[in-house]
């Protein structure tokens, strides 16, 4: 029995918990699936490794005020004190399990039809093998690796009462304000050409917002209609509002998870949005969200001494 | 789908199918229906139509799952009361499928009672074969359109596809079809849905590449002294499609809306129009951003009746 299921298996059989919240093979290639277990024999399934991408924290405002145990990668810890930070869930009711990330892989970083024409793949140590029909091919892990995880400081769980270790070496960390350089180098008109060109395929599915853990509020201002913000025609600009409001919303929250890109169906990706946020928010404030669950959130507080020169 | 011209030239290399179905081509993402302006005695009101409404097109490339789903919304959209948005571009559009030669990964069109090279929905059938495109008629509709374009019929395509079709894997996964209506007779409040429903996150990615779901929103779209009328698409995944305006919900979480989702497409649906709303496309197997899979659910919902 695999590290996580056995631990699973003993907090459930201990009656520490009801539900067991964590990753199961998928049905599809390089894609683990979040699994819920309730009994012992339902924990037989959990896996740990490269392909679980999910943030599983997702779902406990849904478990609200239940024992719960959850899998979480560095990431995923710190939206889940961004959780606790917001008092959308007690540190009482939770058992977490950390994950010592060494960096996950996303179907995304291959051309679409490559991916989909494969019909299985395995993560050995550094090397993915894809397999198509009776082609074999191996590509580096890190050809695949997800954009947060390559500038990610905090691999390491920020939070957890039990640690499942990686054997993996870990990477160089790149410069994680790199992508927002990059876009703050175009000009000014050119950045907007960009933004708009990059929501322009939009269907407005909301899977990204459904995916971020940090998106719970029961009541999006998307669905607000007095007055209604976004919709009911969806052109571009009600696209980008729509994503921009989002990004404003996350902004001193974002903890740069990907769940959000990873959902998309059209492969929308304004991370340097979201980054150029989390960037303002240290710069100013000094603060980087979901390190601590008893500070306060820098956008609920209010410090005499916080810059306003922002304010013209 | 894009606009095509002849200097594109075709290369249906690697092409298995479209992210987005061939629905938004008869019912866009959001179209116009009137404009209005004034108030009370006041009132001015005219239709409007998108300028892509009734517009001629041959759409090529369909491929049959997605040619079938069609006749799904044909089913809805010309019930009691005949849509005229959708009816107008359905009639000036002629649809050219492109059988399956090699099926996709996800695909499961044989479970639900289509096939690779189905041809119910087709106006043209097309198929690669032998490194060259075979093409004959299906319908009236699509004679015609062969005839005017100049190609000579292929009768033989037909016979040549059979053949290459028994060589071919079928695309199915072993989800048993036909049984859905009466396997989830009584089903509505089983325990089996507080499981199933777990990973879903409630979003609209499912039911927006569905080429069968056709869920609407009608809404103004309102600007100084006047507005819009605009028909969109939704999604009985949003927790906004059933909410009432006293605020009660009568699908309140993502359990009662993942219910829906299911029992609509394989089981009121049948029981209304003698169709499942299941094409076996896999779009939402592929595109799920939590990997819950169609076949899975369906395989588990059938299975729970017979142990
Ligand atoms: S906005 Fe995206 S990256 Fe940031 S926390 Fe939400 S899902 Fe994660
Ligand atoms: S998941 Fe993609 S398509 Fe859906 S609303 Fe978000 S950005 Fe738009
Ligand atoms: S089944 Fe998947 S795609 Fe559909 S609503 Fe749930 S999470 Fe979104
Ligand atoms: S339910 Fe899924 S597999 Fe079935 S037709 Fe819709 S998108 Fe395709």
């Amino acid at each position: 029995m695999t590290e996580p299921a056995s631990l699973a298996r003993s907090l459930l059989e201990e009656g520490r918990v009801e539900v067991v919240v964590g990753y199961r093979p998928g049905t599809l290639p390089l894609r683990a699936r979040p699994h819920f277990a309730f009994s012992p024999e339902q924990a037989a399934q959990f896996i740990w490794d490269r392909t679980c991408t999910p943030d599983l924290t997702v779902y406990l405002p849904r478990l609200k005020g239940r024992r719960v145990a959850v899998f979480v990668k560095g990431c995923d810890a710190r939206s889940l004190v961004v959780l606790l930070q917001e008092r959308q869930l007690s540190r009482e009711q939770l058992v977490v399990i950390g994950l010592e990330c060494p960096g996950v892989v996303t179907p995304d970083k291959l051309p679409p039809e490559q991916y989909q024409a494969l019909t299985s793949a395995t993560v050995e140590g550094e090397q993915v093998l894809l397999r198509g029909g009776s082609q074999l091919e191996r590509v580096p892990v890190e050809q695949l690796l997800a954009d947060p995880c390559r500038t990610c400081q905090h691999p390491d769980p920020v939070i957890q009462d039990y640690l499942i270790p990686t054997n993996c070496g870990r990477r160089e960390r790149e410069d994680p304000y790199g992508v927002v350089a990059q876009f703050e180098r175009l000009e000014r008109e050119e950045r907007w050409v960009r933004l708009e060109r990059e929501v322009a395929d939009c269907i407005g599915c909301y899977a990204c917002r459904q995916a971020c853990p940090l998106c719970y509020c029961p009541d999006c201002f998307t669905d607000r209609f007095q007055p209604r913000w976004v919709g009911p025609i969806w052109s571009t600009s009600d696209a980008l509002f729509f994503h921009l409001a989002r990004a404003l919303h996350l902004a001193g929250r974002c903890v740069d998870c990907g769940a959000c890109v990873r959902a998309c169906p059209l492969g929308i990706d304004l991370r340097h949005v979201y980054k150029r946020l989390e960037q303002a928010v240290k710069e100013r404030f000094g603060y980087v969200p979901g390190l601590d669950p008893e500070a306060p959130p820098v956008l609920g507080t209010f410090r005499p001494e916080d810059p306003g020169d922002f304010i013209k | 789908m894009v606009p095509w011209s002849a200097e594109d030239g075709l290369d249906l290399e690697g092409y298995r199918n479209t992210l987005l179905p061939p629905k938004e081509i008869f019912f866009p993402r959001w179209e116009p229906m009137l404009r209005y302006s004034g108030w009370g005695r006041n009132l001015r009101w005219e239709e409007v139509r998108a300028p892509s409404a009734g517009r001629p097109a041959v759409l090529f490339g369909v491929r049959p799952c997605d040619a079938r789903s069609l006749t799904v919304l044909d089913a809805v959209f010309q019930d009691d009361h005949p849509d005229p948005y959708y009816l107008q571009r359905r009639r000036a559009v002629v649809v050219v499928v492109l059988a399956c030669t090699t099926p996709g990964r996800s695909c499961f069109c044989a479970d639900v009672g289509g096939g690779p090279a189905d041809e119910r929905g087709a106006d043209v059938m097309a198929a690669e074969l032998e490194g060259e495109i075979r093409m004959w008629p299906v319908t009236d509709k699509g004679a015609q359109l062969l005839a005017e374009t100049g190609w000579e019929p292929d009768p033989g395509g037909r016979e040549l596809l059979e053949q290459h079709m028994q060589r071919t894997p079928t695309p199915a996964h072993g989800v048993p079809a036909g049984r859905y209506p009466e396997a989830l007779e009584g089903r509505f409040e089983d325990p089996v849905w507080d499981r199933l429903h777990l990973p879903c996150l409630g979003c609209a990615s499912c039911t927006y590449l569905c080429p069968t779901c056709h869920c609407f929103d009608v809404a103004d779209e309102t600007s100084d002294g006047g507005g819009l009328r605009v028909r969109g698409w939704d999604s009985c995944m949003f927790a906004l499609y059933t909410l009432h305006a006293s605020g009660h919900n009568p699908r309140p979480s993502v359990k009662e809306r993942f219910r829906n989702r299911f029992m609509h497409k394989l089981s009121y649906f049948p029981k209304r129009y003698g169709l499942l709303a299941c094409v076996g496309c896999g779009r939402c197997v592929e595109h799920c951003p939590v990997n819950v899979d169609v076949r899975e659910v369906m395989k588990e919902l059938v299975s729970d009746v017979q142990s």
